[in-house]
């Protein structure tokens, strides 16, 4: 410990409250990766910070350094992480709530005009086919025919009516006329035959 | 350069040089990382899963974790948070597993029958806390609060806030009424008196000399 100078203390100390900047981070940076006393100064200086909030802490201050030199061999089979165009990609994405950019490979548009496009062209090809299978036929008009009527349908009506018909044959020249015309049924009336 | 006391613009997030040091490839700052949290690490995991032994291999997959997603970290949140989130997870992940394993639940069962899952007094002690762990732990509390109290009132109100309230330089040097230089000169101050307190208790622990 004593081989570290006070000065390199008092800015691992300011390091450890995120108070550094410029030279001076550069500097505690490289103490603490080249320097063991640097390191155990650390340990110490947040060992003491983390007693005083939560006393029970003590205990995994006994703990040592064995985690961290268990990691180390880990870590060291890993490949350095780093950032890169993919952390971009991640940051850019999680901006955005969650929700992928409109121009995302992803993006849903892509999908719905898709099937938008399949749909108009399955609905073509459903009317155009009765065209194509029966050339005779209009394209797009299915018409149902009824068989044609050959024969006259049969009037049913009472013959008394053909009877009363007849013998008013002055009424049945009025009815044409919707209404009764009284000067018509006059001159009817007075021919001089009658 | 800049000025030797100047603050640097990061107070929010204290940890942000160091991760972009790991992201630019090292990994020693990643250790100076994980000596920074691991106690507050395997004490969250501890209190979940109530076994040290088991605590500290789930500590180090949450490290292990936290490194390879390193690069996901946005840094909008503080780095412990983020390392928190990922530890709670890790151990989830661990006591389903275990939940799984039938040989595993009925050591738990019976474990679970001898302690209370809801409470757990801040100083009875986790299995695998010997007598002589309990006694040095207790050694190295009460080296920090007899360091604590032995301090001159300004030293001392100066690490207590940025210790316990968390305040930043600038913020404590407002409420102190100081330049933020002598604010980091009594905190760092606080810390030397502290430090040669604990120092002989660790060394006496780890048998190395701090």
């Amino acid at each position: 410990m004593d081989e570290l100078d006070v000065k390199a203390r008092e800015m691992i100390s300011a390091l450890a409250d995120g108070e550094l900047s410029g030279q001076e981070l550069e500097h505690a940076l490289a103490l603490l990766d080249t320097s063991e006393q640097a390191l155990d100064y650390w340990r110490c200086c947040h060992i003491a910070g983390d007693v005083m909030r939560a006393p029970e802490l003590a205990h995994e201050a006994l703990a040592g350094n064995a985690l961290v030199q268990r990691l180390q061999q880990q870590l060291d089979a890993e490949d350095p992480v780093r950032s890169g165009p993919e952390s971009e990609q991640l940051v850019r994405l999680s901006d955005a709530q969650g929700k992928p950019a409109a121009n995302s490979d992803f993006f849903h548009w892509r999908l719905v005009a898709g099937i938008t496009a399949f749909a108009v062209l399955a609905s073509l090809a459903w009317q155009l086919m009765p065209a194509v299978t029966e050339p005779g036929k209009a394209p797009g008009l299915v018409v149902q025919t009824e068989p044609a009527l050959t024969e006259q349908p049969t009037m049913i009506r009472d013959p008394r009516l053909d009877h009363f018909l007849a013998a008013h044959q002055q009424l049945a020249g009025a009815s044409a006329l919707q209404k009764p015309v009284g000067f018509l049924r006059n001159a009817t009336l007075e021919r001089a035959d009658r | 350069m800049s000025s030797p006391h100047k603050p640097a613009p990061m107070g929010d997030n204290p940890d942000a040089p160091l991760v972009e040091r790991v992201l630019a490839g090292d990994k020693r700052a990643f250790d100076v990382l994980v000596l920074k949290y691991q106690r507050r690490i395997e004490r969250l995991i501890a209190r979940m899963v109530r076994d040290q032994a088991l605590a500290e291999d789930i500590a180090q997959e949450t490290f292990l974790r936290a490194y390879r997603a390193l690069h996901q970290y946005r840094g909008d949140a503080h780095f412990y948070t983020w390392l928190y989130r990922i530890a709670i997870n890790t151990a989830k992940k661990f006591l389903l597993e275990r939940k799984r394993d039938p040989l595993t639940m009925l050591v738990s069962q019976e474990n679970d029958d001898e302690k209370d899952e809801t409470f757990r007094h801040q100083n009875e002690p986790i299995s695998e806390e010997t007598p002589d762990s309990v006694l040095a732990a207790r050694q190295i509390a009460a080296a920090v609060e007899a360091g604590l109290a032995a301090l001159p009132e300004d030293l001392r109100q100066a690490v207590t806030l940025r210790e316990i309230e968390g305040l930043s330089y600038e913020e404590i040097a407002t409420l102190m009424n100081s330049p933020i230089g002598t604010v980091r000169s009594r905190i760092f101050r606080a810390r030397e008196a502290i430090s040669s307190r604990l120092r002989p208790l660790l060394e006496q622990h780890s048998g190395k000399r701090w």
